[in-house]
């Protein structure tokens, strides 16, 4: 009964949201703010004539890609930190510079030092997930309940299961945690790097419409990204935090 | 032959130069149900970490059937653990908290069947955070004897537990470990605990730690904590002993060889 409760909330709350923006949209009666119809239309007339999921895809490939390298090495070197005390206060400092770089400088020289291709797209993107990515699970590891660990020293548990039944569960709600607030954060870079750099994808899709002024445009595409992204949260990241944390009844 | 053999000549924590084990030497014999009784803080459960290999850092040797333990390349011995919070893993149910520590390709039944032995069957699905604190420990207690160990470490298992389901406890301890014939070091502030279970009681001094007194305890099993034997085998250590619990076996103790020198 709460399930369905929440799920009616969310539309109920897309719903009104949307009649607010219609209602309004009427009222102003100009075209640098169109109505959510037009929009709706102009999404349409893409989707069956025009090239958005051609760019969009390119785009998904990107964040999918970006998204996996960040997980990975910043999931393996906040572990390191977390667990190795002197390492984490070498390396402290470099991780504040790195949180603290401006994803544009990133991006910048990647394209300068790597050239304009995809391989530099990508790597910038997840250079400006890693460090944040490193704090969360950094944190996960230095919360490791030592007295489990114990235990499967005790048992003798072989070191594949104490990683895979011991140790990781500790640090799922961390990972969790992660791989939200990085999917947030890619989703937005992916965008700019694809302005800067590339000649596909969404975010160079939106560039071309910026400079005819196209909101009509830009809002259809906004709305197909938006779908995307609700839908990724829906299908992929709940499902997996639900199973994960069953156990918390 | 001697079952388990522990020496330990000086224990400290690294940083720092006090002892917390000093001079603590004692065997158990093997299938030996031993209690060890001490002061809180004494350092029991360092001396059952060191037992089990959790700490190594120490001068002193650890045998067991005339075999080093916990040095390289020792030949791991099956060691159970059951430890004061029953440390069962909260994500995994309890059938999967067993099969944890088993190696075995047959583990589910196994499981299963060491779950019959506790009366935990029909919550075999269910997560730790699910079960009453008693429920844990008899998991933990299966998840001990799973592994068939020789040699089952105890620290204050039963702590914290109301009087009837203690007393449960320790009747399915006793079945498990007469069926399984391992070594048993019991760790407990609780004399009459210690009286009602074991064939054998130590006595730790305070910090340093180290035996004062070594007793064997005769009475015929089945006992139970307020059996009259067992209360008037406390009363007489209390009597004949008063600081023995704060780790002063007294005058007496101290002179003479104090192996079994106390029987009702």
């Amino acid at each position: 009964m709460a399930q369905l409760t929440d799920s009616w909330l969310r539309f109920l709350s897309l719903a009104g949201f949307m009649l607010a923006w219609q209602v309004i949209a009427a009222l102003v009666a100009e075209p640098l703010f169109p109505t959510p119809l037009t929009v709706l239309y102009r999404l349409w007339e893409f989707l069956t004539v025009g090239q958005l999921l051609h760019h969009l895809g390119i785009t998904l490939a990107r964040v999918a890609a970006s998204f996996a390298i960040a997980m990975a090495i910043g999931a393996a070197i906040g572990i390191i930190m977390g667990r190795f005390q002197r390492l984490d206060a070498t390396l402290d400092g470099v991780l504040v510079l790195a949180l603290n770089i401006p994803a544009l400088v990133t991006i910048f020289l990647c394209y300068i030092w790597f050239g304009l291709n995809e391989v530099a797209a990508v790597i910038a993107v997840a250079l400006n997930k890693i460090p944040t990515v490193v704090v969360t699970v950094r944190e996960g590891a230095r919360a490791v309940d030592r007295q489990l660990m114990q235990v499967a020293e005790v048992f003798q548990v072989s070191g594949w299961r104490t990683l895979r039944q011991v140790y990781l569960p500790q640090l799922y709600p961390y990972l969790i945690a992660a791989a939200r607030s990085g999917l947030a954060l890619i989703w937005k870079i992916v965008l700019v790097v694809e302005l800067l750099g590339r000649s596909d994808g969404v975010g160079f899709q939106l560039g071309t419409y910026f400079q005819f002024f196209d909101i009509t445009s830009i809002l259809a595409y906004t709305l197909a990204f938006a779908a995307v992204v609700l839908a990724a949260e829906a299908v992929f990241m709940r499902p997996l935090e639900r199973r994960l944390v069953r156990w918390r009844t | 032959m001697s079952g388990l053999e522990v020496r330990v000549i000086h224990k400290s924590y690294p940083g720092s130069r006090v002892a917390i084990l000093k001079d603590l030497n004692f065997t158990a014999d093997s299938g030996e149900f031993v209690a060890i009784v001490g002061p809180s803080g004494a350092g029991k459960s360092t001396l059952l970490n060191i037992i089990s290999g959790l700490d190594r850092d120490l001068q002193g040797e650890v045998r067991y059937q005339d075999r080093l333990l916990h040095v390289n390349n020792a030949q791991p011995a099956r060691i159970g653990f059951i430890f004061q919070d029953p440390r069962l893993m909260p994500w995994l149910t309890v059938l999967e908290n067993l099969r944890l520590v088993l190696k075995a390709e047959n583990s589910i039944e196994v499981a299963r069947h060491a779950l019959r032995d506790v009366e935990l069957v029909d919550v075999e699905n269910a997560f730790p955070g699910q079960l009453s604190g008693g429920m844990q420990r008899r998991v933990a207690m299966a998840r001990a004897f799973i592994m068939q160990p020789a040699l089952l470490l105890m620290d204050e298992p039963f702590v914290s537990l109301d009087a009837p389901t203690a007393a449960r406890l320790h009747t399915l301890l006793l079945k498990l470990w007469r069926e399984s014939r391992a070594t048993v070091l019991f760790v407990t502030h609780n004399l009459r605990e210690a009286l009602s279970l074991a064939d054998r009681v130590l006595f730790l001094s305070g910090s340093p730690a180290g035996v004062v007194l070594d007793m064997p305890i005769d009475i015929p099993r089945p006992r139970h904590l307020d059996d009259s034997a067992v209360s008037a085998l406390h009363d007489s250590i209390i009597r004949e002993h008063p600081e023995i619990l704060s780790g002063h076996a007294g005058v007496q103790a101290v002179n003479s060889s104090t192996h079994g020198e106390i029987h009702v």
